[in-house]
Order: structure tokens, then C-alpha cells, then sequence
């Protein structure tokens, strides 16, 4: 019985990888609208500071799941990542200059920065991770 | 099927490229809307801002029903390397200006409810419907973000190699034209939300 080689249709298991990121694009986003929802009063810090911290663990999980991952077309991810980081930089900066400039300031500044830094590292890992996971490396 | 697609596409693509990923005279271009949005915000110009949330808007939402409802099933029935052709020449252009388009539409938004007071006139009727508009984009930003984009660019970086994966151009593209489909039925939800909000 001859063996004939399937052809390779790219990775098509689900990763935890993107799910961790789903998951912290979620949280970042539940985080910002708890205090959109609320102005113009003040919003309950904590709602939004819990989400954040969700969001934090499942980065630091995503960058953990990234760098164990083996084998790996680690070039070609950053090859896509560092354009994608300048067009989410872009963007963020944008969203931090509106949020600025339209006088936020204290805790819900800090929150709404904090979001926006975890959008800068999550986006440009989901496009890189999406693309180098179906390279396929010696492993 | 995506086998079919992905067999065909691989025979049709040319060989391996270099250079830049997307036009660079659009990258120009679009640094210098930016730059004239960052002007509008810092001068509160409601003409200004009107003029990038109308124009930015009307375009994101025509593109979204474009790509979904005609430019989709159009691309389904063509020949395999006109697809090819044509999304290779599409997607490149649309990297640049889906970007700028909702970068606008997004900033200028935001700006004109906080001049329109909308934001401090505590639990105004519209609050609720623009906290319904915001919910609507959150959910075209997961999507476009988690799986658009993404197929979007497996499939360019896969025609840019010497020997493309014709069977994951295959799938990449289905999963990119459904997703093009699910976006514009969002779209006419925002449709919806703005004309209420523009005639209250």
C-alpha cells in the first residue's frame, strides 16, 4: 500500500494563540465602552481596570504560546508584524490624541492608554501569527 | 472546491515578487489626509469634521456593500486567474485606503458628537444610539481585524512566493469574501443608526 502525501491546505487546527487574542481584542473593547457608556458621568473604574487586567494576562499568555511554539517561521512573522505595528501605531496615536485633546485625563486616561498599548502588541502578533502559522519550517 | 481554486490560481500567478507590499504614492497620500484630519480636529472646525465623517462614512459603508453583495459573488463566478488578477490589484490598493477611510470616519465621529453635545447631556435619547453605533463597530473591528484582514494577507503574501499554497489561497479567499458579506449586512445596521441619529 502506497502512502500519497495530502496536500498541505495550511494550518488548519484552531490555536490558542488566536484565541488568546480574540479574547484580549474583547476585553480591551468591553473595558472602553464601560467608560464610553457612562459619559458624561464618571464610570466605576474597577469594571474597566478588571477587563484591562483580563486583557493583560491573555497578552503576556499569547506572547508565552508564541515563543514556545515549534517550529516556527519566526522571520517571515516579524516581517509582517513590524508593518502592521506602524499601521496600528497610526492608529492608536490617533485614538490617544482624540482622547487627549478632548481633556480626559486621571484613571480613565490611563485605562484608555492602556487599552490602546495592548491594541499596539495584540493586532500586529494576531496579522503576523495569522500569516507564519501556515508557513511551513524544518522542524 | 478551494482545491479547484487554489490549483488553478497557483498555475496562474507569477512568479515570486519584490517590493513594496502596497503603493508606496498611496502611503503619500494617505499621510497627507491624516495630517489634514489632525488639523481639523485641533481647529474644532464642524465644516471640517462633518466633511471627513460624511465622506470618510459614506465611503467605508459603500465599500463594505460593494465588496459584499457585488463584488463578492462577482469574483465567485469569474475565471480563477482573472480572480487572481483582479483581487491581487484590489487588495493592495484597499490595504491602503480601508486604513485612512476608517481612521477618519472614526476620529471626526467622535468629535462631532462631543461638539454636538451629545456626550455631555447625561442620558440624552441619543445616547443610546450612539452607544448602539459603537457596539455595531465593535463588532465590524473584531471582525476585520480577526479575519478579514488576516486572509487578506496569507492570500497576497502566498501570490508574492515562487511556488504560491494554491490550496490555502483557496481557503483564505473563501473565508475573506464571507466575511466581506457578514461586514456589509453591519453596515446596513450603521445605515440605519445614523439616518436616526441625523433626523432626530
Amino acid at each position: 500500500m502506497v502512502n500519497t502525501p495530502q496536500p498541505y491546505a495550511g494550518d488548519t487546527k484552531s490555536s490558542p494563540v488566536i484565541a488568546c487574542i480574540i479574547g484580549t481584542i474583547i476585553s480591551c473593547i468591553l473595558a472602553a465602552g464601560i467608560i464610553i457608556a457612562h459619559i458624561p458621568e464618571p464610570a466605576p473604574m474597577w469594571g474597566s481596570i478588571m477587563w484591562v487586567c483580563i486583557a493583560a494576562v491573555l497578552t503576556i499568555a499569547t506572547i508565552v504560546l508564541i515563543l514556545r511554539k515549534r517550529p516556527f517561521a519566526r522571520k517571515l512573522f516579524f516581517t509582517v508584524a513590524k508593518w502592521v505595528f506602524l499601521y496600528i501605531l497610526v492608529l492608536t496615536g490617533m485614538g490617544e490624541y482624540v482622547i487627549a485633546f478632548d481633556g480626559t485625563r486621571g484613571e480613565p486616561l490611563v485605562v484608555m492608554t492602556i487599552i490602546l498599548l495592548l491594541f499596539l502588541v495584540n493586532i500586529p502578533m494576531l496579522w503576523g501569527f495569522s500569516v507564519a502559522r501556515h508557513e511551513r519550517t524544518p522542524s | 472546491m478551494s482545491q479547484l481554486v487554489g490549483n488553478q490560481a497557483t498555475a496562474t500567478a507569477p512568479k515570486a515578487q519584490v517590493g513594496p507590499f502596497v503603493p508606496l504614492w498611496g502611503i503619500a497620500v494617505a499621510g497627507v489626509v491624516i495630517v489634514a484630519l489632525i488639523v481639523t480636529i485641533a481647529s474644532n472646525s464642524v465644516y471640517g469634521l462633518d466633511f471627513f465623517h460624511v465622506f470618510g462614512g459614506a465611503l467605508w459603508i459603500s465599500i463594505d456593500l460593494l465588496m459584499g453583495f457585488i463584488i463578492g459573488p462577482i469574483m465567485r463566478r469569474l475565471d480563477i486567474p482573472a480572480r487572481m488578477v483582479f483581487s491581487k490589484n484590489l487588495m493592495t490598493k484597499m490595504m491602503v485606503v480601508m486604513p485612512t477611510v476608517v481612521i477618519c470616519t472614526l476620529t471626526s465621529g467622535w468629535q462631532l458628537a462631543r461638539l454636538d453635545n451629545l456626550f455631555t447631556t447625561p442620558y440624552s435619547p441619543q445616547h443610546g444610539w450612539i452607544l448602539a453605533a459603537l457596539i455595531v463597530v465593535a463588532l465590524l473591528a473584531i471582525i476585520a481585524y480577526a479575519f478579514l484582514e488576516p486572509a487578506n494577507i496569507v492570500v497576497l503574501i502566498e501570490l508574492r512566493k515562487p511556488e504560491p499554497n494554491g490550496l490555502l489561497i483557496g481557503r483564505m479567499m473563501q473565508r475573506f469574501l464571507y466575511t466581506a458579506g457578514v461586514l456589509g449586512v453591519l453596515q446596513l445596521s450603521i445605515i440605519v443608526i445614523m439616518v436616526r441619529l441625523s433626523t432626530w
